[in-house]
């Protein structure tokens, strides 16, 4: 549920009094940590990154000390500032590992079953495919699937809710083109 | 003037405001051109909520607790002394590693700095999810024959619309956000705790079709053969209302 309770006419919670950050903070962190980490997790490819910022982006939050306006986008805006101060830093450390990770070492551990082999291959074409889109792009598709709202997704990529259907309406075709193009080539 | 994709797009995805989800809903019944755009927009939805939900994201478990004890961001510079250290580290096992087997530079490797994401080919894969979107107005497909339609439960407010239409797809489009799940031509519409009207297109030369409503099938198709418990409003439209007090049609 993304929303606040609304208090309904004749509802006792009306009355008490607001609740305190820790436990809006409490409240929030239920309901979008999951939210947050799935969104990283789908941008970045990396769990351990994923896991990192995403607690990296409440524990800012918690620092704030008061709720933001826009919680969600919030927490979105500032996951994406921590993976691009991160990616910029560590670009050399990245590159390094890339080097020396060499195809022979990945295959090593327990041998996979066909099913695994093909999970594995269907989730790399559609990473294939997503990294043809722009960065924004990409944000703004997974943003949607894990079910934030335009104005959510407009305040977190800092653009226009008004433009956010037709950025998703050209995202959308632009994953297809690009998943059905490689699956074409690959017949 | 044909309302834009990026106006359909909303529309499909119940983030246009009322009175225009309103126009739009009017402009599509007589619209062929955008009934097409609708239907192209819905299965390249679908086809996106697929391919996304592919990729594994499984969460792993955290509390509010976990989170707060966990160390606050080490400063900047001592990030930065402590990547020089892991460089100059890494520059000597790289030399060792020109006489040693590479599997154990490479552990060496994931010592100082972890392992790469690479390595999560490792991870135990999940099952391809069955697509589902909970944040989806409308989906759109093209029936491989048989196509059963099933809501969920009966609804207290709102109503559903069957149009047969001369179309190659089934789509269903709602009032309002809901989650579907399709399988072999089964489409379940999770519309528990949902109040919303929906529109489903069914094309004419589907051979066989059924809308289940809670427990009760509430049209069927077999042939040109149809059965159902809806009120005609028009040439091949038929409505079922349903509000709060009357459980049934």
């Amino acid at each position: 549920m993304r929303t606040l309770r609304l208090p309904l006419p004749g509802d006792t919670t009306a009355t008490r009094p607001s609740p305190t950050f820790d436990e809006a903070f409490a409240a929030l962190f239920r309901e979008r940590f999951p939210m947050l980490y799935r969104y990283l997790k789908r941008v970045s490819g990396d769990s351990a990154l994923a896991d990192d910022v995403a607690q990296e982006s409440f524990v800012r939050l918690h620092a704030r000390g008061e709720m933001p306006a826009d919680p969600a986008a919030w927490l979105v805006s500032v996951a994406n500032n921590i993976v691009r101060d991160e990616y910029r830093t560590n670009k050399r450390r990245r590159r390094l590992l890339a080097l020396w990770v060499s195809p022979s070492e990945e295959g090593r551990g327990p041998p996979l079953s066909d099913a695994q082999v093909l999970t594995h291959e269907r989730e790399a074409a559609v990473r294939r495919a997503l990294e043809t889109l722009p960065p924004r792009d990409r944000r703004l598709l997974i943003l949607r699937h894990e079910g934030f709202s335009y104005r959510e997704i407009a305040e977190a990529l800092g653009i226009a809710t008004s433009s956010v259907g037709t950025l998703l309406a050209r995202a959308t075709a632009a994953l297809s083109r690009a998943y059905k193009g490689m699956t074409h080539a690959s017949d | 003037m044909h309302p834009t994709e990026g106006m359909w797009q909303e529309f499909l995805d119940g983030e246009s405001d009322p009175p225009v989800q309103r126009e739009l809903a009017i402009h599509s019944d007589t619209c062929a051109d955008c009934q097409r755009t609708v239907a192209a927009l819905g299965r390249r939805q679908v086809l996106a909520a697929e391919l996304l939900g592919r990729l594994d994201a499984r969460v792993p478990e955290r509390s509010v607790a976990d989170v707060l004890s966990r160390p606050h961001a080490r400063p900047r510079s001592s990030r930065r002394s402590l990547l020089v250290a892991a460089i100059i580290v890494l520059s000597v096992v790289t030399a060792a590693g020109a006489v040693m087997r590479t599997g154990v530079v490479h552990r060496a490797m994931n010592w100082l700095l972890g392992p790469a994401p690479q390595v999560e080919s490792q991870y135990p894969p999940a099952p391809p999810p069955i697509p589902e979107r909970d944040s989806s107005t409308g989906i759109a497909f093209v029936p491989a024959g048989t196509v059963e339609i099933a809501f969920e439960e009966w609804p207290h407010r709102g109503e559903i619309e069957i149009a047969l239409r001369e179309a190659t797809e089934v789509s269903i489009i709602a009032s309002a956000p809901s989650a579907y799940s399709a399988r072999e031509g089964r489409v379940l519409v999770a519309n528990r705790g949902v109040t919303a009207s929906y529109r489903i297109t069914l094309p004419q030369n589907v051979p066989l079709a059924s809308i289940r409503v809670g427990d009760r099938v509430v049209f069927s198709k077999r042939g040109d053969a149809l059965s159902t418990q809806a009120r005609r409003t028009g040439p091949d439209s038929y409505l079922l209302s349903f509000s709060t007090g009357a459980d049934s049609p």
